[in-house]
């Protein structure tokens, strides 16, 4: 019996050492492939710093996107930014090269089959080149630079900035197990994280982050300097995934896409474009054949979690198959009629984007919705449908409004009179702010007092919204250099609490004078949600009924109602 | 002999090896007198010194158990020392029990909890965000061997402990972290106010009569330098009042309405998104609907129910608001002497 006792416990001792051994050689072979990436890319990084061309360029087997990318990095505009003007090399890498989407290109240029979109990071300094080439002319049509801002990042580096999440000892020891790449959310959605160098995204930095029972780890990656930075818990809240699930990318894809729609009634004509990173797009707005509106979209979602550590996601919203954001229209877009009191009194176009898991912890839903009334108003709102990765949340919606005409003025209501803007600038919302006494903050209006009042939303539309507390900024409409007329990459960081949301960047260091020009207005509300038993908002939780998980959703609307000045003379 | 000799001095080889490798030297840093010779100590307590290590913890990640937060996690400069949270988030995600509370005067404070009216000294309110365990804030509590390592194994550390305890022989400790702590916190100074410096709107000025008026009654409760003191209250725990929560009795401190434009949301539970709300839930005598109403039985809420039977017009309290705002010291928030003392 002895004998046996001791055999057994001889065994056991070769399990436990096989199995010890198992796991130390998982754990290496990880390692291995963790030390293996990053050292091929900093050998790249050396090799093409030392080449004198500090281009990282994309591995590309297609010809056509080969061609395109080669046009784009032989053109001195494209590329003047890769070294200092002490001619420093700066590092810079290609994020992505495809056929450019029709949003995407500016007026007057369709797409021939031909035109590629080539999008590049610059390190050093922080700053995005787009460049628009047409590989059947063999020339370069547009190039544009946004400086503090990021491209959406492409496979490889996601993938490297799960590997050194998931192999972290950090992260192991945060979440008392190795995590796999597989469980990671929000891979390749950029944030920021402040007292590091990924503060007010300086560097390119991304969270993958892992929910485990009712808490989100917050792994966060600095992709410029190739370490994890920092990791942060979040309180997510218990909730799963709804079982009711359309997905119709092909349709999405082929019909609202890759062309432009048009809605035509006897009071409005537009079209409706879902761009890949600017949500839905409505252009050329008439209003009894008048052209009031050149475009209105949603140029990014800012979401912020923590104020003081600075952390949360700047993300986009887009077509299923071009974005490389994780919350995406999986529905077209649809029209809805608004009634009231039994009467058709307008329409609204409606646009919703989902991540897969939502209403689960770190998934979203986003809602997109333009109203456009028979008497001459229109709201653009957006908001978020609830969710997320935490409970103590702000979403700043980035969104743009660029107006007809070329002689627009911008006043602000003061006290008790209109104040006209002289120079690009940007207000807030607060509780300072005034109001006419119909309720209208700005208006914009032409040399014949034509225009229209922007009336805030504080609560007032009664969709779920309970007032914006948003920056707006007015910045020239420029039609020689692209501000935003074409789709924008993530101009601002997540979480910026100040007036530093992005468009910002189209108003300093130089503020031009902004009167009797043409005009665009940015509104960046900031929501915050809240999981309070009877108080929720931004909020989503599933419940069970009748053997399937549904979702009970507590929406933040935001967006202004333009009220035509016409109308209250 | 020889080779008595060459053992010991193998010997001692691997010993000064296995010394330096086992982390040693830090022990050595941290538990010996001799390095004043290394950093010169002076020979009087300068509390400027004190404040200035105050100032490093402060704003050190390796002051939590996980290195992801600090003090300044919850008490953020920009946002006058507190986080914009409703209620903080410890290190591990969890909510804490209250809406972070500011840091400024803290001189005038008769005590330094939302609700614990016997914390009447700093250093006591400091061992709760440090070692408390439910729920953890940095989640200190029986870690703090490791904790006292990280700072002893960084010579700047020990350079700075040195510098703010010359007369101490082993300075790394939490009851002079905790010192240092203090001492920083009790620097922090916010009177650079519009009201502090005479210069009043003509609405803020409606407001701060109406602010002292008898119809308001606000100074009742918001008096002294921090506008956080009831006259009457001659023991810290007379300046906690009772604000709804009547199923578990709990009294709340009375806040200071300095630097309101920083730190929203207000109230205990951070219930409050703007000073409207405030004024509103004031005026409904309804802080929280949910959760019930206040227990009137309760005689520390007598001067809120003499509110009750006046409603404010939103004139009077747009100029409240307008006087409040008054009380802001911009100054203060952007003051260099505060700020993170750590380059990124």
């Amino acid at each position: 019996m002895s004998l046996l006792n001791r055999l057994n416990r001889i065994l056991k001792f070769r399990y436990c050492i096989i199995f010890f051994f198992c796991c130390s050689l998982t754990i290496s072979f990880a390692q291995s492939k963790l030390d293996s990436l990053l050292n091929n890319r900093r050998n790249d990084i050396q090799t093409v710093l030392k080449s004198g061309f500090p281009i990282l360029e994309l591995k590309l087997t297609d010809p056509k996107l080969h061609l395109a990318q080669a046009l784009a990095i032989s053109n001195f505009q494209f590329i003047v930014n890769c070294k200092t003007p002490m001619g420093e090399s700066l590092l810079n890498e290609i994020f992505a090269v495809y056929p450019a989407r029709q949003s995407e290109l500016p007026a007057g240029i369709d797409q021939n089959g031909n035109i590629y979109r080539v999008e590049m990071y610059n390190y050093g300094y922080n700053l995005s080149s787009i460049c628009l080439v047409d590989i059947g002319e063999n020339k370069v049509l547009k190039v544009n630079t946004i400086p503090n801002s990021q491209p959406d990042i492409p496979e490889h580096l996601k993938i490297l900035a799960l590997e050194i999440a998931c192999n972290s000892a950090e992260v192991l020891k945060e979440l008392s197990y190795k995590p796999e790449n597989s469980e990671a959310l929000m891979a390749s959605t950029k944030t920021a994280l402040n007292r590091t160098k990924c503060e007010r995204s300086l560097h390119l930095c991304v969270a993958p982050t892992f929910v485990k029972d009712n808490k989100a780890l917050w792994a966060i990656v600095d992709l410029t300097d190739l370490k994890l930075v920092g990791t942060r818990w979040t309180n997510v809240g218990h909730s799963e995934g709804i079982s009711e699930r359309r997905i119709q990318n092909a349709k999405i894809m082929e019909c609202y896409c890759l062309k432009d729609s048009l809605y035509k009634d006897e009071n409005w004509r537009f079209k409706f474009t879902l761009t890949s990173s600017d949500g839905l797009r409505i252009s050329e707005v008439y209003y009894k054949n008048n052209l009031v509106i050149n475009s209105m979209k949603l140029v990014d979602w800012h979401v912020s979690y923590s104020n003081s550590d600075g952390f949360g996601y700047s993300d986009a919203i887009g077509c299923p198959m071009f974005s490389q954001s994780a919350v995406v229209a999986i529905d077209p877009p649809r029209k809805i009629d608004i009634v009231e009191n039994g009467k058709k009194i307008g329409i609204a176009i409606e646009q919703n984007y989902f991540s897969e898991g939502w209403p689960a912890p770190c998934n979203y839903n986003y809602l997109q919705r333009f109203e456009f009334y028979n008497n001459g108003r229109f709201r653009p709102a957006f908001g978020s449908l609830g969710r997320g990765c935490g409970n103590d949340g702000t979403y700043r919606p980035v969104s743009r409004i660029a107006f007809a005409g070329e002689q627009n003025s911008f006043a602000e209501w003061d006290i008790n009179k209109w104040k006209t803007w002289q120079k690009e600038n940007w207000r807030l919302q607060d509780i300072l702010s005034t109001y006419t006494p119909e309720g209208f903050q700005y208006k914009i209006y032409d040399p014949k007092d034509n225009g229209y009042y922007i009336e805030a939303n504080r609560g007032q539309f009664h969709d779920g919204g309970r007032g914006d507390n948003a920056y707006t900024y007015v910045t020239v409409h420029h039609v020689d250099k692209d501000e935003g007329d074409t789709d924008l990459i993530t101009i601002g960081p997540c979480c910026n609490t100040d007036f530093h949301q992005g468009p910002d960047k189209f108003i300093y260091p130089d503020q031009e004078n902004i009167n009797n020009t043409g005009l665009v207005i940015w509104y960046v509300p900031q929501l915050k949600n809240d999981d309070t038993s009877g108080k929720e908002y931004c909020w989503a939780q599933s419940y069970y009924e009748s053997g399937v998980i549904k979702s009970k959703i507590f929406p933040c609307m935001s967006g202004p109602m333009f009220v035509p000045i016409i109308q209250n003379h | 002999m020889k080779v008595i000799i060459q053992n010991l001095r193998k010997n001692i080889r691997c010993i000064l090896i296995l010394f330096i490798l086992c982390g040693g030297w830090s022990l050595l840093v941290c538990f010996t007198n001799d390095k004043s010779k290394k950093y010169p100590r002076s020979t009087i307590v300068d509390s400027t010194q004190l404040i200035e290590l105050g100032r490093y913890l402060f704003y050190d990640n390796r002051l939590s158990y996980n290195n992801t937060k600090s003090c300044a996690s919850c008490h953020d400069q920009r946002f006058a020392f507190t986080d914009g949270y409703r209620k903080s988030i410890g290190i591990y995600g969890d909510k804490l029990n209250h809406n972070s509370l500011p840091l400024f005067n803290l001189e005038s404070n008769f005590s330094f909890n939302w609700n614990e009216p016997e914390i009447i000294r700093v250093e006591d309110q400091l061992h709760i965000p440090l070692f408390n365990d439910a729920p953890k804030e940095l989640g200190l509590k029986n870690h703090e061997a490791e904790i006292l390592h990280r700072f002893c194994s960084d010579s700047s550390y020990v350079y700075l402990f040195l510098r703010a305890f010359p007369e101490k022989a082993f300075p790394i400790n939490f009851n002079n972290i905790i010192k240092s702590l203090a001492a920083f916190c009790l620097s922090i100074k916010s009177y650079n106010s519009d009201n502090d410096k005479g210069i009043l709107t003509i609405n803020a000025q409606k407001g701060k009569t109406l602010f002292y008026s008898e119809k308001y009654n606000c100074n009742n409760c918001h008096s002294g330098p921090n506008f956080n003191q009831f006259i009457g209250a001659k023991r810290p725990e007379d300046n906690f009042q009772k604000f709804g929560f009547s199923e578990t009795g709990n009294k709340f401190r009375i806040p200071s309405l300095r630097n309101l434009s920083f730190t929203s949301p207000y109230l205990h539970d951070g219930s409050a998104e703007s000073l409207l709300d405030v004024l509103n839930d004031y005026e409904n005598a309804n802080r929280y609907r949910n959760f019930g109403q206040r227990d009137v039985q309760d005689s520390s809420i007598l001067t809120i129910q003499t509110k009750l039977d006046n409603q404010m017009s939103m004139e009077d309290k747009m100029n409240i608001i307008a006087f409040l705002l008054s009380l802001n010291d911009t100054t203060f928030v952007n003051n260099p002497q505060y700020k993170n003392p750590f380059n990124y």
